[in-house]
């Protein structure tokens, strides 16, 4: 026990975070799927005519012009032609411009009607970190070495997407800080008290879409929750130490792709059990974090590479 | 003088070690979030955050309480309406100086608002046909009272219903 311990945090003292040396490949299926993520997030929403509780960019400016229909008719289409650009490389501060401060403007005026929704924030950042890093980025190189690329060179490529990775991650770790303030630190003991929230979306959601049938029984976990005040704390514990610790994947592929799949799958917990789904959340991360198009092609050639290699023991792969 | 050039090269070093910290950016950006709060497009997100044993929603019925679907009648669901809700009914509420839930007055007022708001946002022919059904607003509040979770209704909005011309 008494090596285990500082071997731990040997182990724990090595962990940094840093950009990962990703493959211009990689980058350009982060980049289309991030823009394809973008434009559906954008499309499916029509943002409303009016900021009737200004929020956010609203307190400074009306932004409604946005939602005139002759001006939306139009908006996504510049905001596609921009994203395009951006998939094949062209420079991220002047391709990024017009879909970043689209998407923030709508996603504030749809938070502007007196109910914060949660579902535009994460690509808002996310487009805001890359567009900032790559502008910040351009600008510094501009003004020391009086260079300026039309297209994005990859080591700008890798530092705005290890901003979109930090940013996201961030959003995390604020979210459990948020429950741990709110609550003096007790959330987790606090949690036998999440079975009215449940009951709140079950019934919520019921009474949306109702048709014929008039009456609905709140889901017995509910019940459960509450006569077993022990269970809530083993069943969303794990979540916010997830959230708190979502730091660690930016310590590198393995810890993203960890961090993700395990993030993804608390999201699915929670549109079972909640009946809240998020999956702009969990297509950035399976962009972002899981990568898997870098796996697939890792676990592809090691494949090779071993079928090529012959084995020590049996010989197979021997010409 | 050689005191303050060693004060100087004391805060070079110190800020070379907070720039080596691990993960100093995450923790600026959350750190920025969190300061920030709820001003699109940064969030603290709050959701679920103070767990309190209480909640609530809204639903519609027509005048002889037969439920009617949110979505079916507003195009929006109920929990974005009941947030609107609050927040308009906690803003007329410290308007007045009064204590926010106890002040049903201005509960009252906050859910009539809401729904002459979300009405006007239908086309005409949609308003008249809801206006016909003489529709309610049904508050629930969600409370756990002796180990059971315990459903409370309230009627905040009762409109007679009008013919169709």
């Amino acid at each position: 026990m008494k090596a285990i311990l500082p071997t731990i945090w040997n182990f724990l003292k090595t962990l940094r975070d840093k950009p990962t040396e990703f493959a211009s490949w990689e980058m350009l299926i982060m980049r289309a799927a991030f823009a394809w993520l973008v434009l559906w997030s954008m499309t499916k929403q029509i943002p409303p005519q009016s900021q009737a509780i200004p929020n956010g960019l609203a307190l400074l400016m009306d932004l409604t012009w946005l939602a005139r229909p002759d001006v939306w008719a139009i908006a996504p289409w510049i905001a596609g032609v921009g994203l395009l650009a951006f998939v094949a490389g062209v420079a991220s501060p002047v391709s990024l411009f017009a879909p970043t401060w689209i998407y923030v403007a709508m996603g504030t005026l749809v938070n502007s009607q007196g109910a914060i929704k949660h579902y535009n924030q994460l690509i808002a950042l996310a487009l805001l970190a890359f567009w900032l890093a790559s502008t910040v980025w351009t600008v510094a190189r501009l003004v020391r070495d009086r260079k300026f690329s039309i297209m994005d060179p990859t080591i700008l490529q890798r530092r705005a997407v290890y901003w979109v990775m930090v940013s996201i991650a961030a959003g995390y770790v604020t979210s459990a800080v948020s429950k741990l303030l709110a609550t003096e630190g007790m959330w987790i003991f606090m949690t036998p008290n999440l079975a009215v929230q449940l009951v709140k979306s079950h019934l919520t959601v019921f009474h949306d879409t109702i048709t014929t049938i008039q009456t609905v029984e709140y889901p017995p976990l509910a019940g459960f929750l509450v006569e077993h005040t022990w269970v809530a704390p083993i069943l969303f514990g794990p979540g916010l130490i997830l959230e708190l610790f979502f730091f660690l994947a930016l310590a590198g592929r393995a810890w993203a792709a960890i961090f993700g799949l395990v993030g993804i799958a608390m999201h699915m917990i929670i549109a079972l059990v909640m009946n809240l789904v998020f999956p702009e959340h969990e297509a950035l991360m399976l962009i972002f974090f899981v990568n898997i198009p870098y796996w697939v092609v890792a676990a592809w050639v090691a494949i090779r590479t071993r079928r090529k290699r012959p084995s020590p023991t049996t010989g197979v792969g021997l010409k | 003088m050689i005191a303050q050039s060693n004060i100087r090269l004391r805060a070079a070093q110190w800020g070379r070690k907070l720039i080596r910290l691990p993960f100093l950016a995450v923790f600026a950006v959350a750190l920025f979030l969190q300061i920030m709060g709820e001003q699109f497009p940064f969030s603290n997100f709050p959701m679920y955050a103070g767990l309190v044993p209480r909640s609530e929603f809204i639903y519609f019925t027509d005048h002889t309480g037969k439920k009617v679907g949110t979505w079916w009648w507003f195009g929006e669901g109920g929990a974005a309406m009941m947030k609107t809700m609050r927040t308009v009914w906690r803003r007329e509420s410290e308007a007045k100086g009064r204590r926010f839930r106890q002040d049903e007055e201005s509960q009252i007022k906050a859910a009539n608002h809401l729904f002459d708001t979300f009405l006007a946002k239908q086309p005409p022919e949609k308003q008249a046909r809801i206006l016909a059904t003489g529709p309610r607003m049904v508050y629930v509040e969600i409370l756990v009272e002796d180990g059971r979770i315990v459903l409370k209704e309230k009627v905040v909005v009762a409109r007679e219903p009008v013919r169709l011309r």
